[in-house]
């Protein structure tokens, strides 16, 4: 099923007599549309984990994209870099970047490191034992280290991308069995909202709770 | 006799830190990138134990001393195993002197201290075949006390470098030492694999409060196995090597 696909089938089904009452008929197409995305985000995070707690990433895996990025330079910073251009979904331990690896060659994957871990890791050996490349997330930049092969320019990096960053035409994966638990949590989201209007608007005064 | 060759479609007899984390990912059925770096972190750890208490990576420095009868030691040197000179294809083992003063004093940078020679109790020096035992020539070796040396030495491990003084062929010392081997080509024995295994395995959650005790205690013990385990391959011998020393040390002489 594709993203609009997607969409459409749960308006349809807040419209429909399956949607409580209370809400049925109510949202635009656009609202709908926002809920869906929190849904969809909630729904990976869940995933992502249960995937900490089993070590079953094979779901995560079937939520990443690939992508080919090309290697770049900041030379303020001496660091290699790319640019990961969509937008991912923040998980634990960076988890919404699957991989990023050489083009052409996935089994050599780099590791991943948090930014501050780099200089525990160094003072620890790491590097002189072992000279694979490693990799941390700043913003919508994946920073390489040294390690990285000169000659290579070519990355694959796979992620996991926010519902928004997704094209109309992309298809949404929905986990067996769990096609009835998103549409329960789209009518979760609204009925939260109609119980705690606060959570979802701020309007900036200083006494709202 | 057929064919004499080892078999070239075997592995290698050695292996690296990069395998047994691979093991290790393999058992916690943990293949993500997140966890390799720290899972190396402790191995390293681990390997340095082992290197230092159970299996010594032993390297070998010929190294000339200087005229303040100096040397610096090497750079991932840990602990002596001996120190000698060369003698017909053998390594002659020196003497330690605990007396040896210390001496780190210097000018522009070059050590100030000089060597002491020793001129009476020396079997190597040439020409000395007795000793002078309260004032009686006693033309043998019989009655001379032990622990003299051609050369003696003291590690100054804090400066980190030894001493010598005495009398050095070519000025040139063997130096046999233990080291941890962590380099960029550390490599090591299969036996070595298991104990840095269930070492990764128990010190990744000894501190995690999560874990229970039990767990703990459990991988602590499969750990303390897995270093006697080790330690029971490292110092095992054959029955000739067994016979051959035995045999040595024997001779037919009266029974005391």
């Amino acid at each position: 099923m594709t993203r609009d696909q997607f969409v459409e089938l749960i308006r349809r089904n807040l419209q429909g007599s399956d949607a409580p009452a209370a809400i049925r008929g109510k949202y635009s197409e656009r609202e709908i549309q926002l809920y869906s995305e929190m849904a969809y985000n909630d729904m990976v995070s869940m995933l992502g984990e249960e995937a900490n707690k089993t070590k079953d990433y094979s779901l995560m895996d079937s939520f990443g994209k690939a992508y080919k990025r090309i290697i770049k330079y900041d030379s303020e910073r001496d660091e290699k870099y790319l640019d990961i251009e969509v937008q991912i979904v923040p998980l634990r331990d960076n988890a919404g970047v699957r991989l990023v690896s050489p083009y052409k060659d996935q089994s050599a994957s780099f590791d991943y490191r948090d930014n501050t871990s780099r200089s525990v890791f160094d003072t620890l050996l790491v590097n002189v034992v072992d000279n694979t490349p490693t990799y941390y997330v700043e913003s919508q930049r994946i920073y390489l280290d040294d390690n990285v092969n000169k000659d290579l320019t070519t990355i694959m990096i796979k992620v996991i991308p926010l519902f928004s960053a997704l094209k109309s035409e992309d298809e949404i994966l929905i986990p067996g069995g769990e096609n009835g638990q998103v549409f329960q949590r789209v009518i979760e989201l609204i009925q939260n909202k109609e119980r705690h209007p606060q959570m979802y608007n701020n309007s900036g005064s200083s006494k709202q709770i | 006799m057929g064919n004499q060759s080892t078999p070239s479609n075997q592995v290698s007899g050695l292996t690296d830190l990069s395998y047994v984390i691979a093991e290790v990912q393999n058992e916690l059925n943990d293949y993500s990138p997140t966890q390799r770096q720290r899972l190396l972190g402790l191995g390293i750890s681990i390997l340095r134990d082992i290197r230092i208490y159970n299996q010594a990576s032993i390297q070998v420095a010929y190294i000339t001393v200087n005229e303040a009868g100096v040397v610096e030691l090497p750079r991932d040197y840990i602990d002596y195993i001996q120190i000698g000179v060369k003698d017909h294809g053998q390594l002659r083992a020196l003497t330690l002197d605990e007396n040896m003063l210390i001496d780190r004093s210097e000018s522009c940078a070059e050590p100030t201290r000089e060597m002491t020679h020793y001129n009476n109790d020396n079997f190597y020096n040439g020409g000395f075949f007795g000793l002078y035992n309260n004032g009686i020539f006693t033309p043998t070796y019989y009655g001379l006390g032990g622990g003299r040396n051609s050369a003696y030495y003291k590690v100054d491990k804090t400066a980190n470098r030894i001493q010598f003084d005495g009398r050095l062929v070519n000025q040139e010392v063997v130096l046999l030492y233990k080291s941890t081997g962590i380099s960029p080509n550390t490599a090591f024995g299969w036996e070595v694999v298991n104990p840095i295994k269930s070492g990764i395995h128990y010190k990744r959650i000894e501190f995690d409060l999560t874990v229970s005790m039990n767990m703990k205690a459990l991988l602590k013990e499969e750990y303390n196995e897995e270093i006697k385990k080790l330690r029971a391959f490292t110092q095992k011998f054959t029955l000739t090597e067994y016979m051959d020393v035995y045999r040595r040390k024997k001779k037919q002489t009266q029974k005391q």
